[in-house]
């Protein structure tokens, strides 16, 4: 029933084991606040209090690396290892985020003051998301999460594609989250019960798995599918990606699919793992599709927004099939692959984004995959950067995107899957030839181009060095960061 | 004492690295000092080449084995290990790639002018991805040399290549690639049967060679598809018919270095890959399928060279003569006999360098003349007779006259198939008289005749020109003449590859 509120004691050690979530939080209330009294142009210093907020909250999550792990909030937030990396990187993410906007935003004329309070908002909602031991909770953050997305997506409000990809993103994410809830209520009128844990004694103590159950259960995974983009429920992503201010889009891109994912991860393998002969066929095929769907639209695409939107989506599914293999007993080494890639996906994304905002002008004008011709001639140290996003993206060696995949496809195939690895594989090769193609354009038909300068930007060539020598070093000294990936995996150890 | 040990324990990583470290040097320098950029590039290949000698002089030919090994954990969660090590094959190999790099940085010396600098680092890391395939023993680690060198190769061809380079180097990669990734999921495979029978993970070749696949009899056997997907991405490279296509539109586009470097090197990459992995970890599946394997060899040899016969471009002629050269390799490792697989690798070298030179005249030819076209040219032998006077001692040694390189590998080769399925031999045999009659017809076609020269008259062979073809012209020289300079390091790895087959085969027959 409902938690037993009479029996709960304020604690106050929760407030320093919650401080990871709760400084983002108090930063951008802070910022909300103080920015009324801030001139229009003047919002830099609300960059630097995020950054600051997000350095705190870093340093936060690695306090409690080494403790025992608990359950806080009468189970409802989790906190365990697997909390604290999601949290970091989540954390992690939002600062690249910040590098990349604070030039974008003077760029584009957008003084908004709540920009930075969204992301951080929206950051405390992953992270809620990835610790949820509770459906409600899981909802919480998702809803969290997705209102401060919907908002930044559509920020640039008075211009038509902004306006467009945030109202398709929240008519849809609305009705996703209506069906998610559906499927909760079920699943809890199935059940009695909304906590994770709980759910699973139920069903080992043989519970009746009825129709509301398994309809539970269903609406849950769809409601899962839409937040992550996988197909069927794609469709919003690719206008929502176009529309929303690039710096967003690296944001959603990665930070709104991770947290989705995580709390996928946390849902599928505490609630329901002993009914994974049910789920696991039906993310077999989401998984298969999804790669398949993506990569197949993305070959076709003239917009580099658009086709690193579809080539996102089929990333998602590239991710899924490691959640294929969680349901047998090989879930560690697919988890240390998901972990990875995660971290892999993070940064090409980012390099990759980084470089589209520079060479895109003001109004998103130079956002063509034409657009593109002869930056190797003339800006080699862009190029340079958007090329080793493209390969890693695209998973050729020596880059974190191929070793990501190699440890994601290999535990997947130790579980027993190897047909989808084929078909993920098969969807690599495929996706080689439009992940390349923005790199002929910038190398290979130097002849064609225009003169074009750019204006250039520290923080974004902060942001693109290191993600730049980031995919490098994750990849060729991959096995610190496997290290990170398999301790973070304590929910899943005895 | 120690430091010789020192050298033993590094040297292969150092000639992997080099090229790296040359190509960050190469980095620093400024891009308008071209001729700066080019003698630093060609002195570092010199190095690498000389570091290689060193390689093959220490050498044991006696030692049964690996040489040079350095092992070191790089991933220990999944086994993965930075695993190097070198045999005779091996050795053979590497050298042939050190010593043909500088000369096609020469033979391009004027021929690229835009993004020189690009250019160098492009070859140099090319250099690099070759060496560390040819040297390493773990499967990831091959993986990623093997995918790496990709990229560079992508660029070569795709900046200074023709006028369909786009196209021609997205087919290669994209061709290369799906072999490449049906061939990862194969070796995933492979260290998970590896794991389930042996409890851990391991990715190196010596670990792996234990594991005991599945063989049903079957096409679909456990063991035959696993060979298919290292085959494929083997056999792409190799080219065998029909897995060819991507190589006539890969060798024309490609600027000169490219193709000298491709056919040299990356073309025998593919057979490296089937002797070192395919074959020794699959050897019933190798057993079933080798009439097939066979066969498609048997049509490559005489495909490729019906189809060079009829070529107009002068650099598809040698791309399509390459098929058929390669076909030849292949029927001669398919042989699994001594004299079969020698003959092989010696063809290997001998094509590399023949083949490479081939590529080099084409190279000078086009610089003066601007076309490739025979019909468009005749009678060169009055108006450059030193270009004359090397092409005809190149195209002897391709087509395999006696005294030159080609002959010891294509008389060994038919020798060792002889010794199995004779009429194979003289099917193979009627390849060699094919390829005489297309090699002597394009030189009488271009040579002789009446002489189409264009409003200028060119100059014959510059002393840069006669840098290049004169010591390769007698290295060519050299192997037809004393082949056991050569064969006597391979000849304890040769064994050692057929042993295990026959081994396999007549468990009761001792060594040899």
């Amino acid at each position: 029933m409902f938690p037993d509120v009479s029996a709960f004691q304020f604690d106050p050690s929760i407030i320093s084991k919650l401080s990871f979530v709760l400084i983002p939080f108090i930063t951008g209330a802070a910022i909300l606040l103080i920015e009324v009294f801030i001139p229009r142009e003047e919002k830099l210093f609300a960059a630097l209090l995020s950054i600051w907020g997000l350095a705190l909250a870093f340093f936060a999550t690695t306090q409690w690396w080494n403790e025992p792990s608990e359950a806080l909030l009468n189970g409802s937030f989790i906190l365990d290892r697997f909390t604290l990396f999601f949290s970091a990187l989540f954390i992690l993410i939002n600062g690249f985020t910040i590098l990349l906007s604070i030039w974008y935003i003077k760029r584009e004329g957008m003084h908004f003051g709540e920009y930075y309070f969204l992301t951080l908002l929206a950051t405390t909602g992953m992270i809620f998301l990835a610790a949820a031991g509770d459906l409600l909770m899981l909802f919480l953050g998702l809803e969290l999460m997705s209102i401060a997305a919907y908002v930044l997506t559509g920020i640039n409000r008075d211009r038509l594609k902004p306006s467009e990809g945030a109202m398709k993103y929240f008519l849809l994410g609305a009705f996703a989250s209506g069906i998610l809830l559906y499927g909760i209520a079920l699943l809890y009128g199935a059940t009695g019960t909304f906590n994770l844990i709980k759910i699973q004694q139920f069903i080992t103590k043989g519970g009746e798995l009825n129709l509301i159950f398994w309809t539970g259960l269903g609406l849950i995974l769809a409601g899962f599918g839409f937040k992550v983009a996988a197909v069927p429920f794609h469709l919003w992503a690719p206008d929502a990606y176009e529309g929303a201010p690039t710096p967003i889009t690296a944001f959603m891109a990665t930070g709104v699919k991770a947290a989705a994912l995580a709390a996928l991860f946390r849902f599928v393998t505490t609630a329901v793992p002993d009914v994974s002969n049910h789920w696991v066929p039906v993310l077999w095929l989401g998984s298969a599709i999804t790669m398949t769907v993506g990569n197949i639209a993305a070959l076709v695409q003239k917009n580099i927004k658009r086709l690193l939107a579809y080539s996102s989506i089929a990333h998602a599914g590239y991710l899924l099939t490691a959640f294929v293999a969680l349901g047998t007993e090989h879930r560690l080494a697919a988890s240390e692959g998901l972990l990875y890639y995660l971290i892999a996906y993070t940064l090409m994304t980012f390099a990759a984004f980084g470089v589209v905002i520079i060479v895109a002008k003001q109004g998103d004008e130079r956002t063509n995959v034409e657009d593109y011709i002869g930056l190797g001639r003339q800006h080699p140290l862009l190029a340079f950067v958007m090329t080793v996003a493209l390969l890693s993206l695209a998973g050729i060696p020596p880059t974190a995107g191929f070793f990501g995949k190699l440890y994601l496809f290999s535990a997947v195939v130790e579980a027993g899957y190897t047909g989808l690895v084929v078909i993920a594989v098969l969807n690599s090769v495929l996706s080689v030839y439009y992940y390349l193609r923005p790199v002929v354009n910038m190398y290979m038909r130097i002849e064609e181009a225009q003169v074009v300068t750019f204006e250039k930007s520290l923080t974004i060539g902060i942001a693109l060095t290191v993600t730049t020598y980031g995919i490098f070093h994750v990849g060729i000294f991959s096995s610190s960061v496997l290290n990170i990936a398999k301790n973070a995996m304590t929910l899943l150890a005895p | 004492m120690d430091f010789l040990t020192i050298i033993n324990g590094h040297i292969l990583s150092g000639l992997i690295f080099f090229p790296i470290f040359g190509t960050l040097l190469l980095l620093i320098l400024p891009p308008n000092k071209e001729t700066l950029l080019k003698w630093a590039a060609l002195v570092m290949t010199i190095i690498t080449f000389l570091t290689s000698l060193i390689l093959f002089v220490r050498f044991e030919s006696s030692f049964e084995g690996m040489q040079f090994v350095e092992k070191y954990s790089w991933v220990p969660d999944f086994g993965i290990l930075y695993y190097l090590g070198i045999d005779g094959i091996s050795l053979l190999l590497i050298l042939l790639t050190t010593f043909m790099m500088p000369f096609a940085l020469i033979g391009s010396w004027n021929s690229i002018t835009k993004h020189v600098k690009g250019f160098l680092c492009c070859q140099l890391m090319l250099e690099a991805g070759m060496i560390g395939v040819f040297s390493t023993l773990d499967l990831i680690l091959f993986y990623v040399f093997w995918e790496a060198m990709l990229v560079p190769m992508y660029f070569i061809i795709g900046m200074w290549g023709g006028p369909r380079r786009i196209y021609a180097t997205l087919k290669f990669v994209l061709y290369t690639m799906v072999g490449s990734l049906l061939m990862l999921v194969a070796i995933l495979v492979l260290v998970m049967m590896h794991k389930a029978q042996l409890g851990f993970y391991s990715t190196s070749l010596l670990d792996l060679l234990s594991v005991k696949v599945p063989f049903g009899g079957t096409y679909f056997s456990a063991q035959t598809l696993l060979f298919l997907a290292f085959a494929l991405a083997f056999l792409i490279k190799v080219p065998l018919f029909p897995l060819h296509t991507w190589l006539p539109d890969a060798h024309v586009e490609a600027p000169t270095a490219g193709s000298v470097i491709l056919a040299a090197v990356l073309l025998k990459m593919g057979i490296y890959g089937m002797m070192r992995f395919a074959m020794p970890l699959f050897p019933q599946a190798l057993e079933q399928l080798t009439p097939i394997l066979l066969g498609l060899s048997m049509i490559g040899i005489v495909y490729g060279a019906l189809v060079a016969m009829v070529q107009i471009d002068i650099k598809k002629l040698v791309a399509y003569s390459s098929v058929s050269h390669l076909g030849f390799v292949m029927v001669g490792i398919l042989a699994l006999n001594t004299l079969g697989a020698t003959g092989g690798l010696y063809q290997m070298l001998s094509h590399g360098l023949s083949t490479g030179a081939l590529f080099l005249i084409v190279g000078s030819l086009y610089e003066r003349k601007h076309t490739r076209i025979i019909n468009d040219l005749g009678g060169l032998a009055k108006e450059l007779p030193w270009l004359a006077v090397v092409f005809f001692i190149v195209l002897l040694a391709s087509i395999g006259l006696p005294g030159t390189s080609g002959f010891i590998g294509e008389f060994m080769i038919l020798a060792g198939l002889f010794e199995l399925y004779p009429i194979l031999a003289v099917i193979g045999t009627s390849g060699v008289v094919l390829g005489a009659v297309y090699m002597l017809n394009a030189y009488q076609k271009l040579m002789f005749g009446k002489l189409k020269t264009g409003p200028h008259p060119s100059k014959d062979l510059s002393l840069r020109e006669k840098t290049i073809f004169v010591p390769l012209i007698i290295i060519m020289l050299f192997m037809g003449i004393k082949p056991g300079f050569f064969i006597s390091k391979v000849e304890k790895s040769i064994d050692h590859f057929v042993f295990k087959f026959h081994n396999y085969k007549y468990p009761k027959v001792g060594a040899k």
